[in-house]
């Protein structure tokens, strides 16, 4: 296979799993039909049929269950993926996400580890209404114990992933539900990107955008429009919500003195807060501009495709925002 | 509670006062009432006495001058610390350091505009500033909000004239915005400020930010027309403007500072001739019967209250006003304020200046009188013992230089006064008689100046032409 192979961020997902299973019999995978049928959004396709009904575990309707499999599992020495359907979801099983597996580790005086990957369906954009399209990140973020991965690229989605598997502790991997079929080269070889560190996805000299998942490509967009205005955004993608790659925000937003951050979640309590304090805190001298946060406005995620494109943030609304943070009344003759 | 010890204002006039001693040491316990410090003004010198007990911390600095109301030291109580970032604010204007890289030195000064208020400027662009030595209230800011950014300090490092130039033009455009209907733009609050104080919006300089009149631009305007910075926030004014100086020729074997009398001599002269429209007129006045009324009353004895030639003037002159009420006035806000009571003050020069004592009510003396008051007066003067009474409330001025063979001057009026009279020596002159006799007769030359915003060249000359006749019948001056 040569190195220009593309696959879609959906089958990025697929060939980490299935890699990582070959490599090591004690990763095995848990959750609502993604043994027969492969998962509803198709990411375990093909994986049942290759490692066996017990290693692609469909199981019945109950979140709680499911995440308490992987915590039980993990803890006595396997390495569960555990599948939740829609992100929404860990709603329902959040006592066995907070209390037990982010807890666990600690309660027992680091004695136990928790190989544990959490693996969901995030993000809006498919008309799914109010109970499926949330982008709950910020909550799981808040939780000491977790770690957060939302990938914005088939590349970063299959290194992260290998990563959220070899990691000893609880790791969610949240997949962006409208990045599923976005395609790019991906590696054959397994490879990981190490959690915990952002990339620069685009150099500038101007403003820092701050965006991940599907944010992130929206930025890009806005970027290359913004280019031909001779505004060059500097674009990071944390890629790890937690922990957070401050450092390489902060090194940003001290260079281009301006920032926005970008995320599809609401904005109020969203993690574009928390972003934005850390760089008045370490970068304050150097900001020209308040932080700008764009987010989705204070309502649950309209059914209404219409009113859902208005709702969620575009290239659109962050051409916007920069061309605020960047607004200067020239008078000078 | 700290007391906070200024600097009084002890007449009407003072503006300023000069730490001639500290009369008790920085830290000394002190009581009510004790003197603490000696002081001059325009006028005296005074000690103060303190208001109140407590320990007197020192802030003053002896031999500067500080305006009235300036905080010159604290009263503590026990145990209390003096508060701190107080300092006395001298009355010679600070040396504002120039920026790093300031324009040439041989280049014109430029004005640098200071918004009003607090100035918004980002984070990023204070640090820049300091960086580069920049005073961030001279740079127009054009971020949102007006709010200076990085790129202006930056501007500002690498073209600093360019940027108060525009500055200050942008500022100071005169020219009013108008809105499509014709009004001119401005703020609310401006035009609420400008309806209070009676301004006329056209006059005011619109705020380039804005690009309509704000409330402070207002402000600044009525601050620039009156000339009087505001007490809290601005130095003292100096008390000559100092910038358009050239520097000195040489080096200077002295420099004496325009400050104490001195600075208000300078201060009052100049703003007299600067606000009043004056000119002079020349007349002589005939001596003969004053010099030997004079003789009579030498000849009777007692030289004490012998009146000299000017008091004779004084005398003549304080009756010629009340002739001319006109002449006995004062440009007020309202307009001409006719006096109805004769002051006439007497110049009395000294060493280091001159002084102007007050004849009070000078008309109700009798020759006599008004010499032992003159002599009494000049006495004080020349003593430094006038107080400050004696030195306010002056209507009309004479002032005299006769005994240095001076004909004729052109005295300067001493403000408020819309007057003066100037008086020359006493002198021989040869006439010739209506039947071709020639004779000599004691003449005197006599310099009024007026200020012609008040009476015309008419009237003047006939005021003048009453003191040269009241000189002529000494009788008439007794009375």
């Amino acid at each position: 296979m040569s190195d220009e192979r593309k696959l879609s961020y959906g089958q990025a997902f697929n060939e980490a799993v299935s890699q990582m299973m070959e490599a090591d019999p004690d990763v095995f995978c848990a959750g609502e039909d993604i043994g027969a049928f492969g998962g509803v959004f198709g990411t375990f396709l093909g994986l049942q049929a290759k490692f066996g009904e017990h290693r692609v575990v469909d199981t019945p309707i109950s979140e709680q269950a499911i995440v308490g499999l992987g915590v039980g599992a993990s803890v006595t020495g396997l390495r569960p993926i555990v599948d939740l359907m829609f992100m929404d979801f860990i709603c329902v099983a959040l006592d066995q996400i907070v209390n037990q597996a982010a807890k666990l580790k600690y309660m027992f005086g680091g004695e136990a580890s928790l190989p544990m990957t959490i693996t969901t369906a995030g993000g809006g954009g498919l008309s799914a209404a109010a109970q499926h399209s949330q982008s709950l990140e910020a909550l799981l973020c808040h939780i000491p114990g977790l770690k957060v991965v939302m990938p914005s690229n088939p590349y970063d989605m299959k290194g992260l992933m290998i990563s959220c598997i070899k990691d000893n502790n609880p790791t969610v991997m949240i997949k962006h539900k409208r990045l599923l079929g976005m395609s790019a080269v991906v590696p054959t070889e397994a490879y990981e990107i190490p959690l915990g560190k952002g990339n620069i996805l685009r150099p500038g000299t101007d403003v820092t955008i701050v965006a991940y998942a599907r944010m992130a490509n929206e930025a890009l967009i806005a970027a290359a429009e913004l280019a031909k205005e001779g505004i060059e955004c500097e674009i990071i993608d944390p890629r790890t919500l937690q922990p957070l790659d401050t450092d390489l925000i902060v090194d940003s937003a001290k260079k281009t003195n301006r920032v926005v951050v970008v995320h599809e979640a609401v904005r109020f309590g969203g993690l574009g807060g928390e972003i934005a304090s850390q760089i008045q805190e370490l970068a304050f001298d150097y900001l020209d501009a308040p932080v700008t946060r764009i987010g989705a406005p204070f309502s649950p995620v309209p059914f209404s495709p219409a009113l859902e494109q208005h709702y969620i943030p575009d290239a659109k609304t962050i051409l916007a925002g920069v061309r605020e943070i960047m607004q200067r009344n020239v008078i000078r003759g | 509670m700290s007391t906070e010890f200024i600097m009084p204002k002890l007449g009407l006039t003072m503006e300023e006062g000069t730490i001639l001693e500290w009369l008790v040491e920085d830290g000394a316990e002190i009581t009510a009432g004790m003197p603490v410090l000696r002081i001059e003004t325009d006028k005296v010198e005074s000690d103060v006495e303190s208001p109140a007990s407590g320990r007197f911390h020192r802030l003053g600095t002896q031999g500067e001058a500080y305006p009235c109301g300036a905080l010159i030291g604290y009263l503590l109580a026990d145990g209390e610390e003096i508060p701190v970032s107080k300092s006395p604010t001298s009355a010679t204007p600070a040396v504002t350091a120039s920026p790093t890289s300031s324009p040439s030195p041989t280049s014109a000064p430029v004005t640098s505009v200071q918004r009003q208020g607090r100035q918004f400027a980002s984070p990023n662009a204070r640090r820049v500033a300091e960086e580069l030595g920049i005073d961030i209230n001279t740079v127009i800011g054009t971020g949102p909000d007006g709010r200076v950014v990085s790129e202006d300090v930056e501007e500002a490092h690498k073209n600093p004239q360019a940027l108060r130039v525009v500055a200050v033009s942008a500022v100071a455009t005169v020219a009013p915005i108008m809105s499509s209907n014709g009004n001119i733009l401005a703020t609310a609050a401006a035009r609420q400020l400008a309806d209070l104080l009676g301004i006329d919006l056209s006059q005011v300089p619109y705020d380039a930010q804005d690009g309509r009149i704000t409330k402070d631009g207002v402000a600044t305007y009525v601050r620039s027309r009156l000339s009087v910075p505001s007490p809290s926030t601005t130095p003292a004014t100096p008390t000559v403007q100092q910038s358009a100086f050239a520097p000195a020729s040489q080096t200077p074997s002295s420099i004496k500072k325009i400050s104490g009398m001195r600075g208000t001599i300078a201060k009052r002269m100049h703003s007299s001739l600067q606000e009043m429209a004056q000119l002079t007129l020349h007349m002589d006045a005939d001596f003969d019967a004053i010099v030997k009324d004079r003789d009579d009353r030498k000849g009777a004895g007692g030289t004490a209250s012998l009146p000299g030639f000017t008091d004779y003037i004084i005398a003549a002159t304080a009756r010629a006003l009340k002739l001319h009420p006109i002449v006995n006035s004062q440009v007020t806000a309202q307009g001409i304020a006719v006096l109805p009571e004769i002051h006439v003050s007497l110049a009395v020069a000294l060493d280091e200046g001159l002084i102007v004592p007050v004849i009070k009510n000078t008309t109700s003396l009798d020759l006599s009188s008004l010499a032992s008051e003159t002599k009494r007066l000049s006495g004080a003067a020349r003593d430094g013992k006038l107080t400050l009474s004696e030195l306010e409330g002056g209507t009309f001025s004479v002032s005299t230089l006769g005994m240095f063979g001076v004909d004729g001057f052109t005295p300067v009026i001493n403000p408020p006064n819309t007057a003066i009279l100037g008086v020359g020596r006493l002198r021989d002159d040869v006439v010739v008689n209506a039947n071709g006799k020639v004779s000599t007769v004691k003449r005197m030359t006599l310099s009024l100046t007026w200020d012609h915003r008040v009476f015309d060249g008419a009237p003047a000359a006939e005021f003048c032409k009453s003191i040269v006749d009241l000189l002529a019948d000494p009788s008439a001056l007794n009375k």
